[in-house]
């Protein structure tokens, strides 16, 4: 694909165009939604000093600070609990909405005083029952519940059709010409306002900073992965948790939808797959060794991580690898069983270690490390058996001739043993300590040999490059072998055969 | 990987409405890294010459700066002898809504306002200090030897 030359994908679109829209449109009917969307609730008229409190609603300021003692603006959002428009110190005009206001201002201002006109005889602004509603609703952050009402609410609130009718039987259509063209300049005007300035995309679930900047919720909360501040002001924002979950700028997002429907399903369809392509290759988290139906705690710090986990969350796959090194071959692949969000932005996962895998092919994306990888099961019990008995076969008819020097092949049940005995021996005095650790982290001793092999592997102290060495390993007697050569290593030294005594 | 859609956008706008005196063009084989050129501005000591610069993307870019480095040898006390460049925004003071074209604008002021308070090469911004003058002088020398295209 050539990069000046996107447009072999209908997606790729470099500029937002009105002509990509649904062609049978009604010039007049937009252009005057176009002005009811940004219509302030309060006054009925143009917003003027548009402020987007954190709750998603937008006010002018001077109206709102009317209104503050009617609206009980005590924003019901955790950790918030301020009164909203009452101080008006920290309200920051919405960039965006202002923009917005300042080219209907400029393009259409005979519209603006017709429409402000009509306003004041079908009287736009809120009626009582709009304002109870309002007072139930606006800051409050339970939106589960009241979802679908509030966006009854808004298309009510919203809907030209009444104004517009009424407009078109009173005007003659000669000027009809004139709103067409205007309009069309005026919405890609609009639209050239409705980019973040993260992504350069279309915004996509916008939220608004108490100092009045608009961004799409991922770019947002992956800025403030790596820096606290409001990417185009400096400004000190909110914690990271706050923004995951705060509602996003209403008016915005109303705007969008209502005017260029075609656009945002596209960006949001892009946003989709995105999230899907991401989740294509998998994610790998380099850090430690993870064996099998074991648990592994992890801290999540890094940036790179945080997205990672956030994606994976997001795409409901809750998996990801896990290597213990850079250029690892093999690693496991872990479940999110839980997690949780510090307010900083860390967060604390819970999982577990499902199956093994050969990295086969790796990349890069956002910072981690991504793959495809291979599964690798034990070889089947059958011929597990089979391989024991070979072993003990090839041993006997060495040990016939009295010349060969004399080899022993354990069978599963033997190594088990050995390693049975050895944790016995640790549990009755050597490093009880040892054994109380390994039971809260692992829990107790599997039954099954498979998970017995991981589970002792976990436990016992050795190196863990040493014990990388079992994820490539299909048999279970080879892996038993490999952990008691281990065992008798640890028999071996000092303070494992005398007991750890501080004089 | 593909490329993300806003160094798409990005790119485009660059090739589409340069800044003056500057110029970016990406690799063909490598999306992520640019030849960038910027001609010395007028009424400093870089005047007359034409600066090649190398510009990379990382991995998580826009969230981390763009790696840039100066390949044309130059007299300045926030450029050392690599070509690496002490500037806040393409450290500490990054921030995804700043970009390309604002990166080599910032590049390009340096080089109209030298800063020997804060600076990389230490013998130069000593020489800035102690001589500026002579200091200048020698900028346009090194301009004049190094830095014609």
């Amino acid at each position: 694909m050539s990069l000046l030359n996107p447009n072999d994908e209908d997606e790729d679109s470099s500029t937002f165009s009105f002509a990509s829209e649904n062609t049978s449109y009604d010039p007049e009917a937009e252009a005057y939604t176009v002005l009811r969307l940004l219509n302030c609730p309060l006054c009925g008229r143009l917003f003027s000093d548009p402020v987007t409190y954190l709750c998603g609603n937008t006010f002018c300021r001077g109206c709102l600070l009317s209104h503050s003692t009617a609206f009980r603006f005590q924003c019901t959002v955790q950790g918030c609990g301020r009164l909203h428009g009452v101080d008006e110190r920290t309200a920051r005009t919405d960039v965006s909405v202002s923009k917005l206001t300042d080219i209907c201002r400029k393009e259409i201002p005979e519209l603006i005083s017709r429409v402000t006109q009509q306003n004041t005889r079908t009287n736009s602004r809120y009626t009582q029952d709009e304002f109870d509603f309002l007072e139930r609703h606006l800051c409050d952050d339970d939106a589960n519940s009241s979802d679908e009402e509030e966006s009854q609410f808004y298309s009510r609130r919203f809907d030209s059709s009444d104004i517009y009718s009424e407009n078109k039987s009173n005007d003659n259509s000669n000027n009809s010409h004139v709103v067409r063209t205007d309009l069309s300049r005026l919405k890609d005007l609009l639209a050239g306002e409705l980019e973040c300035q993260v992504c350069y995309q279309l915004f996509i679930d916008p939220v608004t900073t108490p100092c009045g900047h608009t961004y799409c919720r991922p770019c947002l909360t992956r800025s403030l992965d790596h820096n606290d501040r409001c990417p185009l002001c400096r400004y000190q924002l909110r914690s990271y948790e706050y923004y995951r979950n705060n509602p996003i700028n209403k008016t915005i997002s109303t705007f969008i939808t209502s005017l260029y429907p075609a656009l945002y399903a596209d960006r949001r369809q892009s946003a989709e797959s995105e999230l899907y392509d991401s989740m294509q290759d998998v994610p790998i988290f380099v850090t430690s060794l993870v064996f099998p139906r074991m648990p592994c705690f992890l801290h999540i710090f890094e940036p790179r991580y945080r997205l990672m986990i956030r994606r994976c969350l997001e795409s409901r796959q809750r998996k990801f690898g896990m290597i213990l090194q850079e250029d690892s071959e093999y690693g496991t692949m872990l479940e999110i069983r839980s997690s949780e969000f510090l307010d900083d932005g860390r967060s604390m996962v819970e999982t577990i270690g499902t199956y093994r895998f050969r990295l086969v092919e790796r990349g890069i994306r956002d910072g981690y490390i991504v793959g495809r990888v291979e599964r690798i099961d034990d070889i089947d019990p059958e011929q597990e058996l089979e391989r024991e008995r070979d072993a003990i076969r090839v041993a006997d008819i060495n040990n016939a001739n009295p010349i060969n020097p004399r080899t022993y092949e354990p069978t599963i049940s033997e190594l088990i043993t050995i390693a049975r005995d050895f944790i016995e021996s640790l549990r009755n005095g050597y490093a009880p300590w040892l054994l109380q650790r390994l039971n809260s982290t692992y829990g107790d001793m599997p039954e099954d040999p498979s998970d017995f092999s991981f589970w002792i592997a976990s436990v016992i102290p050795i190196e863990e490059s040493e014990k990388y060495r079992l994820l490539g390993v299909r048999s279970i007697r080879e892996r038993m072998k490999i952990i008691v050569s281990w065992i008798e290593q640890l028999r071996g030294q000092w303070w494992f055969s005398r007991g750890c005594s501080i004089s | 990987m593909s490329l993300p859609k806003r160094i798409i956008k990005e790119t485009e706008r660059l090739l589409q409405e340069p800044a003056p005196g500057i110029s970016a063009t990406p690799h063909e084989e490598n999306l992520r890294y640019f030849d960038v050129i910027i001609a010395g501005p007028s009424q400093s000591p870089f005047e007359g010459g034409v600066f090649k610069l190398e510009l990379f993307l990382p991995e998580e870019y826009p969230m981390t700066p763009p790696k840039v480095r100066f390949l044309t040898k130059i007299y300045h006390p926030n450029i050392d002898k690599l070509g690496r460049i002490c500037l806040d925004i393409l450290k500490d003071k990054w921030s995804p809504a700043l970009q390309i074209r604002t990166v080599l604008l910032s590049i390009q002021a340096l080089l109209s306002a030298p800063n020997p308070e804060d600076p990389l090469a230490n013998d130069v911004a000593q020489h800035w200090k102690e001589n500026e003058k002579a200091a200048i002088a020698t900028a346009r020398e090194w301009t004049q030897n190094f830095a014609q295209g």
